[in-house]
């Protein structure tokens, strides 16, 4: 590290190969569309026109490779980028809470990493640092958090040493035969498989499919599908979406195996480490002081599995986007058992959960007001259509949905409970999707009640907590169908 | 556990803004109805267009006033209380170790009527900037400074 005027001038490069992995990162969108166009191009014999266009990609990462540099300052990380439009950034080292690395395929191929670097700032990674060799980047990451820890004055001991790292507990390992489990557990692919079997039969119609596949079954001595019977049409139907379901199922246990094999849960200091990945290759930390939430999910096919799913929100962290994932919510484990789950909920919120949770139900008048609230969406929604298709007789669908909106009711406030302890916040969601949310009382940003119309009425309120952390859709912490006094009591708890 | 109410200076700043969006909500449609469809309209339409600038510029009178009786907040030592909402109703506690910073803002319409707004800002998620509107400007200015004041008991992180 020089300076040059009082200006610091950063020196240290990115891997020779780093071009590669710029132009397959920023450029892999535009590079189908430059093979089009030269295809296009060939053909009207204006091949060599374009031709420079298409090198400007390549040259643009060489460029970027060349000018790169990155540097360790005394009070942070120095990165400039670009030469005539110059940008350098600092990145106070105290600020700096995460440094992941990551690396798929071709970066294992050539021995490099990804290096993402992330403040507490939201947002996603302060900076991607792309590629660097993995001595370099475990020596980024060293210095970075020795040089934190000397300014915060803390004696290096929580696993950033400058030397060898200390290796530390174990907390999850996930076996392939666990994998699996994730897998079959996993419903996500089958919108996909869905998707794209619809998507087929939308563009091969059931015609040129019998043209196709005709002669073959004719050969085989099937009658004609039409010549079938209604029974075994029906069977077909069935098989169909047996084997979709099937297909569905191995495709998202291929899935689980690659994308979480090796799968490991470190815990280091006050950070939580997570490595998995058959073809790239993940690490992610966790700083535990930044967990604001912890939630805990268990689906139908999880209990089926007796498995369950543990996330937490983190304050800042842009989340993964890849996978679907908003705001700063991070897997904790795919799927653990529910043992399991308790102790990483422990070490998570570190100090916490000592203390049993009494278990408190929602205001008694919940079923009442949740079963009519089905009935009647039951009603509007069955209502024109059976009018419409069955005449007077459709009168009759609304009180077939009465057991359905009754069983519903009943279990949503047997199963929906929160409990207060010293430290914590419970609240336990549902009965049919099971959600457990387990917030920090000092993380605890904001209170919000809301009385709506029919809180009202019913005398209920709904209780709001806002962390620093995602709580956005699903993970948002909201206790909906309290007593009005009890919301009252509870959130002057939770505000003082 | 008696709120505070703002200012009541507030409402003519509200209803003019409320009237100006009346304008373009009633004059729109009706101007087209009347220039698009045959020139003598029916009594129908004519009974429409009036009941729908009626209702229009009747909300536009009620709301704000209506919404000023229902906007509440109390200052305790721990820190503010606001409640708003006519039909769904908040009420939002902002503990003061919470707070990141705070901005007192003041549009032209609220200068002319010397109203502020104060806007608190935590380090939340889905409440991170909380609005309290219509506040008398000194009221607003002291209400930040004694938000603002003995902050420091905090981890000094807040997150």
């Amino acid at each position: 590290m020089r300076y040059e005027g009082g200006r610091p001038v950063p020196e240290k490069r990115l891997h020779p190969f780093s071009w590669v992995f710029q132009l397959v990162g920023s450029l892999g969108a535009v590079i189908p569309i430059g093979v089009a166009v030269a295809l296009g191009a060939e053909r009207s014999g204006l091949f060599w026109v374009v031709v420079p266009l298409l090198l400007l990609g390549p040259l643009g990462a060489l460029w970027h490779q060349w000018v790169y540099r990155y540097d360790f300052a005394d009070d942070g990380l120095v990165i400039r980028d670009g030469l005539i439009f110059r940008n350098l950034r600092q990145i106070d080292y105290r600020r700096i809470e995460n440094i992941d690395t990551q690396r798929n395929l071709l970066h294992r191929l050539l021995g490099v990493a990804d290096v993402k670097v992330e403040t507490s700032s939201g947002g996603g990674a302060e900076a991607t640092i792309r590629v660097l060799s993995l001595d370099d980047a475990r020596t980024l990451s060293d210095t970075v958090f020795a040089r934190r820890d000397a300014l915060k004055g803390k004696t290096p001991t929580d696993g950033h040493d400058a030397g060898e790292p200390a290796e530390g507990t174990t907390l999850l390992t996930l076996p392939p035969g666990e994998l699996v489990m994730l897998g079959l557990i996993d419903n996500r692919n089958l919108l996909w498989v869905g998707a794209v079997l619809g998507a087929f039969m939308q563009v091969v119609n059931v015609e040129t499919l019998q043209r196709l596949l005709g002669p073959v079954l004719r050969d085989a001595g099937v009658a004609w599908l039409d010549q079938l019977g209604l029974a075994v049409a029906v069977l077909l139907a069935l098989a169909t979406l047996v084997a979709v379901l099937a297909v569905g199922k191995i495709l998202s246990v291929v899935a689980a195996l690659v994308k979480y094999y090796g799968y490991r849960l470190d815990e280091r200091g006050s950070d939580l480490r997570v490595r998995h990945g058959l073809f790239t290759r993940v690490s992610v930390t966790l700083r535990v002081p930044r967990i604001q939430v912890v939630h805990q999910l268990a689906t139908p096919l999880h209990r089926l599995f007796r498995r369950v799913a543990l996330q937490v929100d983190q304050a800042g962290g842009g989340g993964d986007p890849e996978a679907g994932q908003s705001g700063g919510a991070r897997p904790l484990a795919p799927i653990c058992t529910s043992t399991q789950a308790e102790a990483l909920i422990a070490r998570a919120l570190p100090g916490m959960t000592g203390h049993e949770p009494e278990w408190q139900s929602l205001s008694s008048r919940t079923r009442h007001r949740l079963a009519r609230l089905w009935l009647w969406c039951w009603t509007a929604l069955t209502l024109p259509p059976g009018l419409w298709w069955l005449g007077a007789h459709g009168l009759w669908l609304p009180l077939a949905g009465v057991p359905l909106a009754l069983i519903h009711g009943h279990l949503y406030a047997k199963y929906t409970r929160w409990a207060l302890t010293p430290d914590l916040l419970l609240f336990h969601r549902g009965w049919l999707w099971r959600r457990l949310a387990v917030v920090p009382r000092n993380r605890i940003q904001a209170i919000r009640f809301t009385r709506s119309p029919f809180d009202r009425r019913y005398r209920m309120s709904e209780l709001e907590v806002d962390t620093a952390g995602g709580g956005l859709g699903k993970r948002r912490v909201r206790l909906p169908y309290l007593d009005r006094r009890v919301a009252a009591r509870l959130g002057s708890a939770l505000y003082h | 556990m008696s709120l505070e109410s703002v200012s009541p200076a507030t409402v003519p700043v509200w209803r003019l803004r409320a009237l100006g969006t009346a304008v373009v909500l009633a004059g729109a449609p009706v101007g087209a109805a009347l220039t698009l469809l045959p020139a003598s309209p029916g009594p129908l339409l004519a009974l429409a267009c009036l009941g729908w600038t009626l209702l229009v510029f009747g909300l536009a009178w009620w709301l704000p006033g209506a919404w000023f009786r229902h906007l509440g907040y109390r200052l305790d030592p721990h820190g503010l209380v606001i409640r708003q909402g006519i039909f769904w109703r908040h009420r939002i506690a902002i503990p003061r170790v919470r707070i990141q910073h705070s901005d007192v803002s003041q549009g032209p319409l609220q200068r002319r009527y010397g109203v502020g707004t104060l806007k608190l800002y935590t380090a939340g998620s889905r409440f991170t900037c909380n609005e309290l509107p219509g506040l008398d400007h000194d009221t607003a200015l002291a209400l930040r400074d004694a938000l603002l004041r003995q902050d420091d008991g905090g981890d000094g992180d807040a997150v």
